[in-house]
């Protein structure tokens, strides 16, 4: 009988404990972004991006400046901060959201695949999205990784006629973030 | 003879054009070595303007090519790009800079003191430095 006892108490606390420390942080979350038409091919990086999750409630956030997205040709991160995103205006763009699928994650069951719901703010712009993405337990860390797409008339995007061509009209967003544990 | 002319100066014009629009496209990037540093700063005067006022902050930094001194909290190494984050006062938030693929090519150690030369583009947690380049070590 004790030993159901104990045994159940330490099952208990295993459960408690599954995901040890509660949040995650890492200020050099790579975000990446990449736009592919006939025309031209186009893509920016950014590695110092902000996410934190938060496993007791499964919060998750993410921030970007604007300005820190790194392109191959100088004239095209002109025009994307200057014309399109108006960077001056809208330093940032946040994701504020939640991990919805699985409800509960698990430490020790290495990469799984999450939905996670929130609100995407581009351009001074909300939308409400959904993105596939996955989570990994390491020793140490969380690995967060998603690849989705969005519309660039869905954020008050004005894109030129003369370029029309040349930037397409949705545009695939990869995120790949190593979070350490917050203490 | 006349039309001749004509489109001889119009070859040339478009010529010109497209060598013009050309050069537009493949424009370099900032050249943060022959730039002139608009600001020089230690980290914690950068972070302290930003924690104060951040529009204000905006106006005196943002774009623009700022030369920082402080001391280094952490190194993070990477294959394609490289962060250095400088010490301030705040617990968990300094200076983040970025360095290019390549660029850093020594690198120092966490508690080192040095001058970095980097593109502000702003505060999230910590204000970030891109295209940077390290003066000294």
């Amino acid at each position: 009988m004790k030993t159901i006892i104990i045994s159940g108490i330490l099952l208990l606390l295993g459960s408690i404990t599954s995901v040890e420390a509660q949040k995650y942080f890492t200020r050099e979350a790579q975000v990446s972004f990449f736009s592919d038409t006939p025309m031209e091919e186009i893509e920016a990086h950014n590695g110092t991006s902000t996410c934190v999750v938060d496993f007791e409630d499964q919060r998750m956030e993410f921030a970007v400046l604007i300005k820190a997205f790194q392109f191959e040709k100088a004239l095209m991160q002109e025009h994307f901060n200057e014309n399109y995103m108006e960077s001056h205006k809208f330093p940032k763009a946040t994701f504020k959201g939640k991990i919805i699928n699985p409800t509960e994650l698990s430490a020790k069951k290495g990469k799984q695949d999450v939905e996670v719901q929130g609100t995407l703010t581009i351009h001074g712009v909300d939308q409400e999205v959904t993105a596939p993405g996955t989570i990994e337990f390491t020793k140490e860390n969380v690995m967060v990784s998603s690849v989705f797409t969005v519309a660039v008339s869905d954020y008050d995007i004005d894109i030129p006629g003369v370029v029309r061509d040349n930037i397409a009209k949705e545009v695939e967003i990869t995120v790949d973030a190593t979070l350490e544990p917050l203490k | 003879m006349n039309i001749r002319n004509v489109l001889i100066v119009l070859l040339i014009a478009v010529l010109i054009g497209g060598l013009i629009g050309y050069q537009q496209y493949n424009k370099p990037h900032r050249n943060l070595m022959s730039e002139e540093v608009t600001a020089q700063v230690t980290a914690q005067e950068l972070f302290s303007d930003y924690e104060e006022d951040e529009s204000t902050a905006n106006e005196k930094y943002l774009d623009e090519m700022v030369e920082v001194t402080g001391k280094i909290e952490r190194v993070n190494v990477e294959q394609e790009k490289s962060t250095i984050q400088l010490k301030t006062d705040h617990m968990m938030a300094g200076i983040i800079c970025e360095f290019e693929a390549g660029e850093l090519t020594n690198i120092p150690a966490e508690g080192d003191t040095i001058t970095v030369r980097g593109i502000c583009t702003g505060k999230l947690m910590d204000v970030v430095l891109v295209r940077c380049i390290l003066m000294n070590s």
